[in-house]
């Protein structure tokens, strides 16, 4: 039954229970007191006011005696006065306590006294008669006998005042057993105060403190969020976080997607490109042919000679912009080998030799020592430098220099090879220089742009960089960083 | 030498196929050209002497260089020359057949032409050196 209930339900049907416990124990207090007030007021109602009326009998009683005995001594008939006043207090007294006897035994008590008491009343007037007549010895005589009713009378009166005594101790005795029957109840109630509190609290550690803790601790929580300790806050503050993180997430998520399509239709793009780049090489190779047929046979003035150049050299420039971007679009299948980058400088250089001097250019290599073998496709390395140095070549336009500088140096603890190519020419504008190795971003006239992107992309895919070196102050310098191939064991 | 070799020209431009014919007449061989893998593939099943093949493998019909070995397979010892772009060349050759590259260009013909020489050289005499 418990187990079918959910939680709300559960912390409901908790709470329901700790209202009722703390109804019903304030109600039962509540009742208590009033049983005791009436206790109370039982007890000074009836018992303490006939416990009063009852020594008031007494008191009223004792105040007869002897008034009689002085009158038979000096028969002064103010003494008789002065008994007939105590005899009208004590009747009023007596019928004071008759009214306030409530019990049957109580009532029998009081029948006694009276009864006793008018026997005694009339034999005393026998007595006071006798006195008055003169027959004082058949008065005194009489008088012994009266003195033994009153003692008799004395004695109703005095039990009669314990009777009420007794009673009234007795509903103090009840008062205590009450209070005692309350004390038991307030100790019982707390007691299922207590237990339903320990439950409640017990309830809501295991099925909302724990759980939420280890919300929080799966969800990342931890007391950075909250120094103050209150889990329900660090889980909202989480929970906020989380919730933050799921709309961060989403908006990249939906960013990706946006991306991954551009990116679909980029490549789509590119391979169309590519596909109609490859297509035009086929036929300008047959114009190239076919111009190059015409070259050896045709007799041409100067101006034709010109033209004929121009045409050659514009129908080259369109070739290699296609070439460029076939090879940016379908780069190459690395073939990599053990190779120092030293070596690649060199046979670069070699290769270079001839343009390097049409273009009056010197170039300086300062090397220690052979730069430690990196594993690279040589043709691809070699073709990253004729691309930096052709490009260096074609900025400096009136000759220059290029100092190629070899070193070594560690980078998150691996060593790499390291080319600084610098040259002496106007350089790259600092506008230009997060542009420069974006595909088609080019400054010269008949550039395609494509050049130092590829040479990037060549690094990139033997896990080096490629970047300006921005610390270069007179032209433009360019490092290249290689890792260093590891010797295995 | 023998007077009169037979090349083959496997292109699929009319015009490249027609300027190779016009020079390699002109040095008194005789060519024959086929534009598609299915022809050159007839070719290849028919009998007939042919001493040099001149290929360029971005062709019609062509898929890859499985395709080309399976299209040549009748003819083991046939010289080829790859008369292609370099990328074409990257992406067809296998080490399964020995092939002489000369890359496809306007002044490529002469190159064209000496390799062709040079294969059928060797072919009369093969101790003469290793194709390059």
């Amino acid at each position: 039954m418990w187990k079918k209930l959910n939680l709300r339900a559960r912390i409901d049907l908790l709470l329901a229970a700790l209202v009722v416990v703390a109804l019903s124990g304030g109600s039962v207090m509540v009742w208590y007191t009033y049983r005791i007030q009436n206790l109370f007021a039982q007890i000074i109602d009836q018992n303490l006011a006939c416990y009063a009326s009852a020594a008031a009998l007494e008191t009223a009683l004792v105040n007869q005696k002897g008034y009689v005995t002085y009158y038979y001594l000096d028969g002064d008939p103010t003494w008789l006065e002065k008994f007939e006043e105590q005899r009208k207090l004590f009747d009023e007294e007596l019928r004071r306590a008759q009214h306030l006897a409530h019990k049957h035994d109580q009532v029998e008590r009081m029948k006694q006294i009276s009864d006793l008491y008018t026997q005694y009343i009339a034999q005393k007037t026998q007595v006071i008669e006798y006195y008055q007549t003169g027959r004082r010895a058949e008065g005194a005589e009489l008088h012994k006998t009266v003195r033994g009713l009153f003692f008799e009378i004395m004695d109703l009166c005095e039990k009669y005042k314990m009777e009420h005594f007794e009673e009234i101790q007795q509903a103090q005795a009840k008062v205590g057993g009450e209070a005692s029957r309350l004390r038991l109840a307030g100790i019982g109630s707390i007691l299922v105060h207590m237990l339903i509190v320990i439950g409640l609290g017990v309830f809501v550690v295991h099925q909302i403190l724990v759980p939420v803790a280890t919300m929080l601790k799966d969800a990342g929580g931890d007391s950075e969020l909250n120094p103050s300790g209150n889990i329900v806050t660090a889980l909202s503050q989480s929970v906020s976080t989380l919730l933050k993180n799921v709309d961060q997430a989403q908006h990249e998520l939906e960013k990706s997607r946006e991306n991954l399509l551009q990116s679909e239709k980029m490549a789509m793009v590119g391979r169309l490109a590519a596909s109609m780049a490859h297509s035009i090489r086929n036929p300008f190779t047959s114009v190239k042919m076919r111009l190059f047929s015409l070259s050896r046979s045709l007799k041409l003035d100067e101006a034709q000679q010109e033209d004929f150049q121009v045409i050659s050299q514009e129908i080259r420039h369109i070739d290699t912009i296609v070439q460029n971007f076939l090879e940016f679009s379908r780069p190459p299948k690395l073939v990599m080998q053990a190779i120092s980058p030293s070596a690649v400088v060199d046979n670069t250089l070699q290769l270079l030799s001839h343009r390097l001097d049409s273009y009056g250019v010197a170039v300086e290599v300062k090397r220690q020592q052979p730069l430690p073998e990196v594993l690279a496709d040589p043709e691809q390395l070699k073709e990253v430098l004729v691309n930096l140095i052709i490009n260096a070549c074609e900025e400096m336009k009136s000759g220059g220099a290029i100092v190629i500088t070899e070193s070594v140096r560690t980078k998150a603890g691996r060593p790499q090879a390291v080319l600084h190519v610098a040259d002496n020419g106007p350089g790259v504008p600092s506008a230009n220089a997060e542009k420069i190795f974006q595909p088609f971003f080019t400054t010269k006239d008949e550039g395609t742009g494509l050049g130092l992107s590829i040479a990037h992309r060549i690094v990139t895919e033997h896990n080096g960089n490629l970047r300006l070196d921005p610390t270069h102050a007179k032209g433009a310098a360019f490092v290249i960083c290689l890792p260093v191939k590891e010797n295995k064991a | 030498m023998a007077p009169q070799s037979i090349i083959l020209i496997a292109d699929r431009n009319p015009r490249i196929r027609e300027f190779i014919q016009r020079e390699l007449k002109a040095q008194s061989h005789q060519v024959i050209m086929v534009e598609n893998a299915e022809q050159l593939g007839e070719l290849m099943e028919r009998a007939g002497r042919v001493d040099v093949l001149v290929i360029d493998p971005d062709m019609p019909g062509l898929n890859g260089a499985t395709h080309l070995n399976r299209v040549l397979l009748r003819r083991p010892t046939l010289p080829v020359i790859f008369h292609c772009l370099a990328s074409d060349y990257c992406t067809l050759a296998t080490p399964e057949r020995e092939v002489v590259f000369v890359e496809k260009s306007g002044q490529s013909v002469d190159a064209l032409k000496q390799q062709i020489w040079f294969l059928l050289m060797r072919r009369q005499s093969p101790d003469q050196g290793a194709v390059v």
